[in-house]
């Protein structure tokens, strides 16, 4: 009888542990960063198939050594994303606070976002054209590795 | 004239406890009676909790503040788009060894037209760098130790640290920022913005950029931004000791000058003796820098 017992709850001690091992190999994440780069391989060398923005999420599928395989509805794509790039955390709503908890979040300076910034550039006269003509200044990463190889340079996935 | 005589309160009794009384408590002690003064009052309470957990969202959005008034003061070079884009080349490849986290927006370099030896970088990872300072480097590797140095203020949080620190005894950044907060007080803020983020913002910027253009970093940070610089440089496969080649020439380009480089960084001697310090502590192994030295004669205005 006893053993009985014993088999049963390690049966369903062992479900658990497989199930939340297919759950957490299929978790939700966010991009926490402005644009995240998808790749056709886990390396920042690695040509690119497109981007998702800020906010969205995506399904994580596989992982290996700082990169997530993952899947996206909006936009649909699949493919490898640096783990850095994405968050546990739903990163949305954050800008929207209500005025119950405005003041709270103040505290933690976690309303400064988008939403205050064209507020902020009108009480303070401020021009934000030229930061946004020089966020356009950027090179691809396939440009950067081709300047590190041609430099005898560094890059930090050794082949 | 009540302004007036609480801003010279403040200035005030901020001398009389900067060291030993935090700002909090002098603006409390003053007992605060106008509705001006409890404004702001109430913001410097709201800054003393601000800033504790900023996102890397929350330091884009300040350093995008920050590069607007740079940008509103000094004037963007773009006559030479292949230095710039070389510039930023140099600059990714650092960031790409320096395995770091990334930034909302990534890292991007932008030249300052002016002779005058000057270099800024916002928590947003917009980095400036002033025709002058790019004309102290003869090779890509000493480029490469500007970029390195103002990358290494951003990965150090330094001009975070700044906001958080100003709070304690930043009597000057906060007497300025009552004129900018009354001007946020009279105006008619949409609904869904919170007043009290839009203070945050204005303190943010303030203090950081009276850091960058006023007082500089402190001088333990600029040395620590000066070793951890030499750090990425040798990860990159940079040769680290092109640094002392880029401070001997600002030291001979601002050797007796009161600059505001040189009264925002160490003076050059200093530093070159630290560097010298702790380059013996590394041991390079990369290419030599004259591999690199054809592409820098090309893209170097």
């Amino acid at each position: 009888m006893k053993r009985i017992m014993i088999k049963k709850v390690f049966i369903v001690v062992l479900l658990s542990f497989s199930t939340f091992l297919f759950a957490a190999g299929k978790s939700t994440m966010y991009v926490k960063i402005k644009t995240a780069q998808v790749k056709e391989k886990s390396s920042k060398k690695s040509k690119s198939s497109g981007t998702i923005p800020y906010g969205a999420s995506v399904t994580v599928l596989n992982s290996i050594d700082g990169w997530y395989y993952i899947s996206c509805d909006k936009p649909k794509i699949v493919g490898w994303v640096a783990s850095s790039s994405l968050s546990r955390k739903n990163v949305n709503g954050r800008g929207k606070v209500s005025s119950a908890n405005a003041k709270e979040l103040a505290l933690a300076g976690k309303g400064l976002t988008a939403s205050i910034e064209s507020t902020y550039a009108d009480t303070e006269n401020v021009d934000f054209s030229e930061v946004n003509k020089i966020e356009t200044i950027s090179v691809s990463d396939e440009e950067v590795y081709q300047f590190i190889i041609n430099g005898e340079l560094n890059s930090e996935e050794q082949e | 004239m009540k302004k007036i005589f609480f801003v010279s309160l403040v200035l005030s009794l901020s001398l009389l406890f900067t060291s030993c009384e935090t700002l909090l408590e002098a603006i409390e002690s003053s007992n605060p009676q106008t509705a001006e003064e409890l404004a702001f009052s109430n913001v410097i309470k709201t800054g003393s909790n601000a800033f504790e957990e900023l996102t890397i969202e929350n330091e884009y959005y300040i350093g995008r503040a920050v590069a607007a008034a740079i940008t509103n003061k000094y004037k963007i070079y773009y006559g030479a788009p292949k230095t710039t884009e070389y510039l930023n080349k140099i600059c990714n490849a650092i960031v790409l060894n320096s395995g770091a986290e990334p930034l909302f927006e990534g890292y991007h370099v932008a030249i300052m037209d002016t002779n005058d030896i000057n270099a800024m970088a916002t928590p947003g990872g917009h980095i400036f760098v002033s025709k002058g300072l790019i004309s102290c480097t003869d090779s890509e590797d000493a480029l490469a130790a500007v970029l390195a140095h103002e990358i290494a203020h951003i990965q150090l949080k330094h001009s975070i640290k700044a906001i958080k620190k100003s709070r304690r005894n930043s009597f000057i950044g906060s007497a300025i920022s009552f004129a900018g907060l009354m001007a946020i007080d009279a105006y008619d803020i949409p609904i869904d913005v919170s007043k009290e983020d839009l203070e945050s913002l204005y303190v943010a910027t303030d203090v950081i950029l009276g850091t960058l253009i006023n007082s500089g970093y402190s001088k333990a940070q600029e040395f620590e931004a000066d070793k951890k610089a030499l750090s990425l440089m040798n990860a990159t496969g940079y040769d680290p000791n092109a640094m002392l080649d880029m401070l001997d020439m600002v030291k001979e380009k601002t050797s007796g000058s009161k600059s505001g480089w040189n009264s925002t960084h160490p003076s050059p001697e200093k530093r070159i003796k630290k560097v010298s310090k702790q380059l013996k502590k590394i041991t390079f192994t990369g290419s030599d820098k004259s591999v690199r030295q054809e592409r820098f004669n090309k893209n170097k205005f």
